[in-house]
């Protein structure tokens, strides 16, 4: 794993833990939806729109289908953010 | 069945994280910054441990809606927390507003909102207007027209069952109309159809006090019509609008909300130089300072105008500037293009002291609380000063562009009303009479002869369809001389006069002027006792015995009606102290205590009587 691609796995992380309002430590980059008891359909949309609105990149219904893992979403944003 | 936001779990939270609390203004300028879901939920979480968490205000919000409106309830909760309002969000079903509103054992009714939403999109509530209209006109026509008349007997029936205001979400229009630009060739087509409807909702809001108007395609097209809908996300989980305007969304409903708690800012203190017009009088002198048409000072008077605005809307205004008095008068006094004059301000500080101590002293001047603040700087060093000292005034944010001023101004929506009533009106001139009647209070050799001075008289009336809006108004936004704090709104108060309470309204006026409607009083009688429900005085007539007028007025009618003991409850606030020594002042003596809340009577025999300097009118 790159230095890069480690922070935004951190930032990832960070914004799970905020928006559902858990301690740090809750949140690895193994968790994946269905894990965490807030991170249900709803709660999935609501991280989507929080990735949205802080990487300025618009995902779209396949990315909302897949992006469900944090390793996942890293993965995603930084194909998305380099392109 | 409805789905329920859950509320934040914040003792889950470590230790660690309470360690990093940030105070409210350190807080809204996160959310300025970054209006997230991330800075929201945090400001959620925050909020609820402040230490003055335990006094916010409660309030609730149902949403009826066609469509996912889940991610907009943090965003919101959050700009209200802001505000000092806890809001309890609860959401309905998706399209079964009509059952949830017809059903009297329903959620909503359950619940006890405040405020219900009706959010219904074009799309769902207008299919055939919103993508079908070129197939059959005259078929969405009907639709329309059926629509309008369901949701006029659905506010109907709503408003008979629940004391909630309704809030009524506009339509919007299509970004790209099937005929396109054929379709504004006349003045029948898609867009005019669904403006009309539009049009419609408005008539219902304007026809009842308690039903507002958002005027949503208003927001979509000041945001941007083309970037507006996210027609991926809408497909996958019903919800139609990109990330970037969800915070846009909030914000346009806060107003609302914050009507509803009745939390609104009454006051604008505002700086002179550089923010109101450009350069510094005690140096530029006045025909040095910008202002006018050309840049920079087109910016200046712009802010002006946004000001004065405020003003009509019954805003009061106030000074406070670094400078030389006499300096600042004469500009004020004698620019030529100046728009805002001494007589539009209650109240000035021109003067070298701190401002935030300037500020404390307008609230008391204004007899007015700080959170019903807000200041406007362009310095920040200013900005950043009373932020830290008052964190209860609202520090409107300026960016370093004076033609940005007036806009951003109007942007912090702090001032936002849904109605204006003549009080409202007229509050500025009424705020200016009060600084003549102080400067007579300074004068007159004793209080006895300032109170003959001031020619008072009361008029007391019961409620009626003239008072009743104002009543309700009074008890709802009256912090500091009130006895108990109970918020009625209009049909509350019909309620209570139907199962037997008196509802008495007090309109003062003396020689500088009409007060208006300025005190409430409601007694419930039960056999030989009757109990004080409510008694309050807006805080622009406490300290002139009006209220003991009111209370001798009161007392007489109980007695006649057959009491012999009149009882009254003070519950204490952090805000309503001025009332703390009404009842023994009065007369009263203590009969127990309830929790917080003490307990008094009055022997009704050894009633007070109204103060000989003022003549009291009252309904046989």
């Amino acid at each position: 794993m790159t230095e890069g691609s480690a922070d935004l796995t951190g930032r990832v992380i960070g914004m799970i833990e905020s928006i559902y309002s858990l301690p740090p430590g809750v949140v690895t980059i193994d968790s994946a939806r269905g894990e965490i008891e807030q991170w249900d359909s709803l709660g999935h949309l609501v991280l989507i729109l929080q990735l949205e609105q802080e990487f300025g990149v618009q995902l779209s219904p396949e990315d909302i289908e897949t992006m469900t893992s944090v390793r996942a979403i890293a993965d995603g944003l930084a194909l998305k953010l380099a392109a | 069945m409805t789905t329920t936001i859950p509320e934040p779990n914040a003792p889950a939270r470590s230790n660690e994280m309470v360690g990093t609390q940030r105070s409210i203004p350190d807080l809204r300028e996160a959310y300025r910054r970054s209006p997230t879901f991330a800075t929201a939920q945090s400001i959620i979480d925050e909020t609820a441990r402040l230490p003055s968490a335990a006094e916010r205000q409660t309030s609730k919000l149902m949403i009826l809606r066609s469509y996912t409106v889940e991610p907009i309830v943090p965003l919101l909760r959050a700009s209200a927390a802001l505000e000092g309002v806890d809001l309890r969000i609860e959401i309905g079903r998706f399209n079964a507003y009509a059952q949830e509103i017809l059903d009297p054992s329903s959620r909503l009714y359950a619940f006890a909102p405040d405020l219900v939403l009706i959010a219904v999109q074009t799309c769902d509530l207008l299919p055939l207007a919103w993508s079908q209209y070129v197939d059959d006109p005259e078929a969405a026509e009907r639709q329309a027209a059926e629509a309008i008349a369901n949701l006029r007997s659905w506010v109907a029936t709503l408003r008979e069952r629940s004391a909630a205001r309704v809030l009524l979400q506009g339509l919007e229009l299509p970004d790209q109309p099937s005929a396109g630009i054929l379709d504004r060739q006349n003045t029948r087509g898609q867009s005019s159809l669904i403006e009309s409807v539009n049009a419609d909702l408005r008539r219902i809001a304007e026809e009842s006090d308690a039903v507002d108007f958002v005027d949503y395609d208003a927001l979509v097209a000041r945001h941007g019509r083309a970037r507006w809908r996210d027609e991926g996300k809408f497909a996958t989980t019903r919800m139609p609008i990109t990330a970037e305007h969800l915070p846009h969304v909030a914000a346009e409903y806060l107003p609302y909300v914050l009507a509803a708690a009745g939390r609104l800012r009454k006051v604008l203190v505002i700086d002179l130089d550089n923010t109101i017009w450009g350069g510094v009088i005690g140096e530029a002198g006045i025909d040095g300072i910008r202002l006018g048409q050309d840049y920079p000072g087109a910016g200046y008077r712009a802010l002006q105008r946004a000001i004065l605005d405020l003003h009509h809307r019954g805003i009061v205004l106030a000074i406070s500037s670094k400078n030389d008095e006499r300096d600042a008068l004469d500009a004020l006094e004698r620019h030529p293009r100046m728009l805002l004059r001494p007589a539009h301000f209650a109240a000035m500080r021109i003067n070298w002291n701190d401002k935030a101590q300037s500020i404390i002293e307008i609230a008391a001047e204004l007899n007015l609380t700080l959170d019903s603040i807000a200041f406007l700087d362009e310095s920040p060093v200013e900005r950043e000063r009373v932020s830290r000292a008052l964190p209860e005034v609202l520090v409107i944010p300026l960016s370093d562009r004076p033609m940005e001023y007036a806009r951003e101004l109007r942007d912090s929506r702090a001032f936002e009303r849904v109605a204006i009533s003549n009080e409202d009106r007229e509050r500025g001139r009424l705020y200016v009479e009060e600084r003549m009647r102080s400067a007579l209070r300074t004068s007159a050799a004793s209080l006895e002869d300032f109170y003959r001075s001031l020619e008072m008289s009361v008029d007391i009336a019961a409620l009626d369809d003239v008072n009743l809006a104002r009543v309700a108004q009074l008890t709802l936004k009256t912090n500091q001389f009130n006895v108990t704090m109970r918020r009625y709104n209009e049909k509350q108060l019909l309620d209570l006069r139907a199962a037997g309470a008196r509802v008495y309204a007090l309109t003062a006026s003396d020689r500088y002027g009409e007060n208006g409607i300025v005190g409430v009083a409601i007694v419930v009688p039960s056999g030989d006792t009757a109990e004080i429900d409510t008694f309050l005085m807006s805080c622009r007539v406490v300290g002139r015995t009006i209220e003991t007028a009111l209370l001798s007025h009161i007392a007489a009618a109980a007695r006649s009606a057959g009491a012999r003991t009149l009882y009254g409850v003070f519950v204490p606030t952090k805000k309503n102290g001025l009332a703390k020594t009404f009842y023994p002042d009065h007369g009263f003596v203590a009969a127990g205590t309830e929790g917080d809340a003490t307990r008094w009577e009055l022997d009704l025999a050894a009633a007070p009587s109204a103060p000989p300097w003022i003549k009291v009118r009252s309904e046989p």
